[in-house]
């Protein structure tokens, strides 16, 4: 684990190579296979990673933030090898990530959820610095957390108990407590799910905004593919553990491959989806 | 502005009342006065501990024996000035719960509450064989101290106080910092601390050791008011009698310490000619509490608010 | 030695049907039951009340006990722990040490501390190899084996199956028509008279008081533990071993380090692997 690098680095829109670079990746849990060597490397802002449920589009995750560890195959984060490296090292690399049911402390108020985000990538000196004064140290963070909220437009919910907003709400605080830090590498796991239109609009919009901003790389994992298409120029189509298909959407979407993919598990599991053509919303997707 | 001058003139209020008590109490009430300050801030710990930080840790009154036989035994046997005894068997408390987070920091739910139990009857088997330091099973007097040649009772009552404001103070700012907030996380979300660069390991160790150190603080005072103490103090009853400040008072808000202190010192009380109802009180306290209440006392304001919301949106409160 | 072996073999039976009492209980309804060395405990002081004021025997008197206690657990069951089922894990350990205070303080309550002795027609010893069993030694280790026997058999059959499904998801049984509640109440029973013989044979070999209860408790847990909580065999090898490991040490070192092997045993296997000796553990969900 050679050169990895701290936090917080903004990075321009022109970095050499890819931003995450996963080669060979595999991972099984008892007899069960879930990655069966997953090769993808990351170039664009916002990539969506998609696949019917159960393609392991979350354990991809997992594997590059720290959570499981692969049995073969290596993760790169801008060049440095993470392979192995446990959660909090990932955290304090660059790295951030919202989970599919937003893990947020319902007893504390938004602006202290957002604060965590910058808690934990701070070293424990300045953190007793923050404790020990008064005031001054602590106000930067603050301001930084409200600066991230009012992005997002959620600044007069900034004092609220967490737990009294609704979900929508709740996973746009949980990606300002992710953006806080600023991340050079943004994993958004399912942000749509359970969401309406309008609660999806508050949280891309901004984010757009905010990306392009600070040269964040954004992937997505996500059913909703209206969404994906409209925000995500690469696409990462994931089935049975590896990649079937690559691209923009639009070109994946009708790759033959992934219609039968998606088809196959629409077939068994029911639902209803496009037959012989592109793939449209909904299609094998079943929201978490 | 306005809310900031009110404490304040509270604050001076209640202080003036504390400092004047003592003459206007007999000896016994200001004795009971004193112990539900020494329950209190034991509390505390637990509010550190189980409250914030979400480990069902039943090792407290163990720790507050460390307190109550170490601050004795540097001061009583050894000469050390009594406060130094009570700050060096304080620290030896926090050391004996990081010791003790090591293993039950991998722990969950009712695992980490047997290992924890386990723990506490180990250091309770220590006191009885440990005789030369603790006086054994028979147990040891305590000697008192007296400040500044005030009367025992009153020296005692100042001095609580203090270690209370001291306690309390220090505690509620610590859980405004980022130190409050990561103990929170590790109790709520503790599977998303890694991805925020928060070691949950690291906290629960603090946490083990804090909340050892406060109990030891207040198990010090507690010998004192005891005046004399055995294995057996440190053990079931006592626990049980805590666990009802936790449940009856609340334990994720400070001011639960000091409503379940308040409750627990007041049924000892009631029930202490009857000592046997006095168990099935705590129990059946215990058992009402979790039923109807599992947030304790301090968490009743904050429902009501919650269910008075709740019934004006209820298509928008989702958590 | 041999005899020290025996007679941890007999205290590591108790613990061992308590632990299988336990480990019931968490099986079926994913309750971890402090209350149960009490559950049986109560019972038991009803058998001995039974043949000391009504003079019934002990074979009428116990198997009645037996019964209160299986009526004790289904109301313990049903007032106490289904309401707050719903509630954190931290919320049932605190309702059932809850229970138990109130159960060890109705004991004391009623029987008061002074200890009694129950007339077991067990009385009598025979010799194997050189070392004496008593009756009552045979009588605990034999019913120890044959509840785990029947316990392993339970889970195996198709009320088993279902009980277990039942703990690990609440909801799908339901949809599926099956009646949790009866699977509740008819586990908590059965836990119950398990509880009740382990400790109506403690308290006859040793003596009948009211905190009898607490100490066994706490080494059933840990015999528990060395099985995972949610294996049968484990439990009750895990009961076994600490008995006998308890008597050894007792033997050996001394008889102050008794209590602190079982909770040496705990911390160390509990490090070891915090899932328990005999458990198959699951990949973490995120």
């Amino acid at each position: 684990m050679s050169g990895v690098m701290t936090g917080g680095v903004s990075r321009s829109a022109g970095r050499a190579g890819p931003a995450l670079s996963v080669s060979d990746l595999r991972v099984s849990f008892g007899g069960n296979h879930v990655l069966t060597g997953v090769d993808l490397d990351v170039t664009h802002p916002f990539t969506g990673l998609i696949g019917p449920n159960g393609a392991g589009k979350t354990t991809l995750f997992n594997v590059v933030s720290g959570y499981v560890t692969a049995s073969r195959g290596t993760v790169k984060l801008d060049g440095a090898d993470i392979t192995g490296a446990p959660q909090t090292l990932v955290g304090r690399s660059g790295v951030a990530r919202t989970f599919q049911t937003p893990k947020l402390i319902g007893d504390l108020s938004v602006l202290e959820n957002v604060l965590l985000g910058i808690d934990g990538r701070s070293s424990l000196l300045d953190q007793v610095r923050q404790a020990v004064s008064l005031r001054g140290r602590g106000q930067a963070n603050i301001d930084r957390a409200l600066s991230v909220i009012d992005t997002f437009s959620l600044a007069d919910s900034a004092n609220l108990d967490a737990g009294s907003l609704p979900l929508g709400s709740q996973k746009i605080v949980e990606v300002c407590r992710a953006l806080v830090s600023e991340p050079s590498l943004l994993l958004l796991d399912e942000p749509a799910a359970g969401l309406g239109r309008d609660d999806v609009e508050r949280l891309v919009e901004p984010l757009k905004r905010w990306a392009a901003g600070h040269g964040t790389t954004v992937i997505i994992i996500e059913h909703d593919l209206e969404l994906v298409t409209d925000l995500c120029d690469d696409v990462a189509v994931l089935h049975l553990g590896h990649i079937i298909a690559r691209g923009t959407p639009a070109h994946c979407m009708s790759d033959p491959q992934v219609v039968e993919a998606y088809v196959g598990i629409s077939d068994r599991g029911g639902a209803d989806g496009d037959k012989g053509g592109a793939i449209g919303k909904g299609a094998g997707g079943v929201n978490a | 502005m306005n809310r900031r001058l009110a404490t304040a003139v509270l604050a001076v209020a209640l202080a003036a009342v504390a400092i004047v008590l003592p003459d206007f109490v007999n000896a016994y009430r200001l004795f009971l006065a004193t112990l539900i300050v020494v329950f209190a801030t034991a509390g505390v710990g637990l509010v550190v501990i189980m409250g914030w930080t979400g480990q069902i840790a039943l090792a407290h009154v163990a720790f507050m024996g460390i307190g109550a036989y170490g601050t004795n035994w540097l001061f009583s046997d050894l000469g050390v000035p009594w406060l130094l005894s009570l700050l060096l068997s304080a620290l030896a408390a926090a050391v004996v719960g990081v010791l003790i987070g090591f293993p039950a920091a991998r722990l969950r739910g009712f695992y980490l509450a047997i290992a924890t139990l386990a723990f506490a009857e180990l250091i309770v088997r220590f006191f009885v064989e440990a005789d030369t330091i603790t006086g054994g099973i028979a147990g040891k007097p305590i000697e008192i101290i007296q400040l500044f040649g005030l009367d025992p009772d009153r020296s005692q009552w100042y001095i609580a106080l203090l270690l209370a404001v001291v306690v309390f103070t220090a505690t509620d700012r610590l859980g405004r910092t980022a130190f409050g907030r990561c103990l929170r996380m590790v109790r709520d979300a503790e599977v998303a601390t890694g991805s925020l660069g928060i070691s949950a390991t690291r906290y629960k160790l603090l946490a083990f050791g804090l909340s050892g150190f406060i109990a030891a603080l207040a198990g010090g005072l507690f010998g004192q008011l005891l005046t004399y103490v055995s294995p057996d103090t440190f053990h079931t009853a006592l626990l049980i009698q805590f666990l009802v400040v936790v449940f009856v008072g609340g334990v994720n808000r400070l001011s639960g310490a000091v409503i379940g202190a308040i409750f627990v010192v007041v049924s000892r009380e009631l029930f202490q000619d009857v000592g046997d109802w006095q168990r099935l009180v705590f129990g059946l306290s215990l058992v009402l509490a979790v039923r109807f209440l599992p947030g304790g006392l301090t968490s009743l304001l904050p429902r009501l608010r919650e269910m008075r919301r709740l019934d004006r949106q209820p298509q928008e409160a989702l958590s | 030695m041999i005899q020290q072996v025996i007679a941890g073999l007999q205290a590591g039976s108790t613990y061992a049907m308590l632990a299988l009492a336990v480990v019931l209980i968490l099986k079926a309804t994913d309750v971890p039951n402090f209350a149960t060395a009490d559950m049986g405990l109560v019972p038991t002081f009803v058998g001995w009340q039974l043949m000391d004021s009504f003079d019934l025997t002990y074979w009428l008197a116990i198997p009645a006990a037996i019964l209160f206690g299986m009526v004790l657990a289904l109301v313990i069951e049903r007032i106490a722990i289904r309401p707050i089922l719903a509630e954190s894990h931290f919320a049932t350990v605190l309702m059932t040490i809850g229970v138990f205070v109130v159960l060890s303080a109705v004991i004391q309550l009623i029987w008061g501390s002074e200890p009694r002795r129950i007339d077991a027609p067990f009385s009598g010893n025979f010799e194997v190899a050189g070392n004496f069993v008593t009756y009552d030694q045979l009588a605990t280790i034999g019913l120890g084996a044959l509840i785990t026997a029947a316990l392993l058999w339970f889970f195996k059959s198709p009320w088993g199956v279902r009980m277990q499904a039942i703990a690990e998801d609440r909801v799908t049984p339901r949809l599926l028509g099956v009646r949790v509640d009866r699977v509740f109440s008819i586990s908590w029973a059965l836990a119950a008279a398990i509880a009740t013989v382990a400790m109506t044979l403690h308290t006859q070999s040793t003596v009948l008081t009211d905190t009898a209860g607490a100490p066994l408790i706490l080494k059933a847990f840990v015999a528990a533990t060395m099985g995972g909580f949610g294996s049968i065999i484990g439990a009750f090898l895990g009961g076994l071993a600490l008995g006998v490991i308890e008597n050894l040490a007792g033997f050996y070192i001394g008889t102050g380090s008794r209590a602190a092997v079982a909770m040496i045993f705990v911390v160390l296997i509990l490090m070891a692997k915090p899932e328990g000796l005999f458990s198959k553990a699951r990949p973490r969900e995120v």
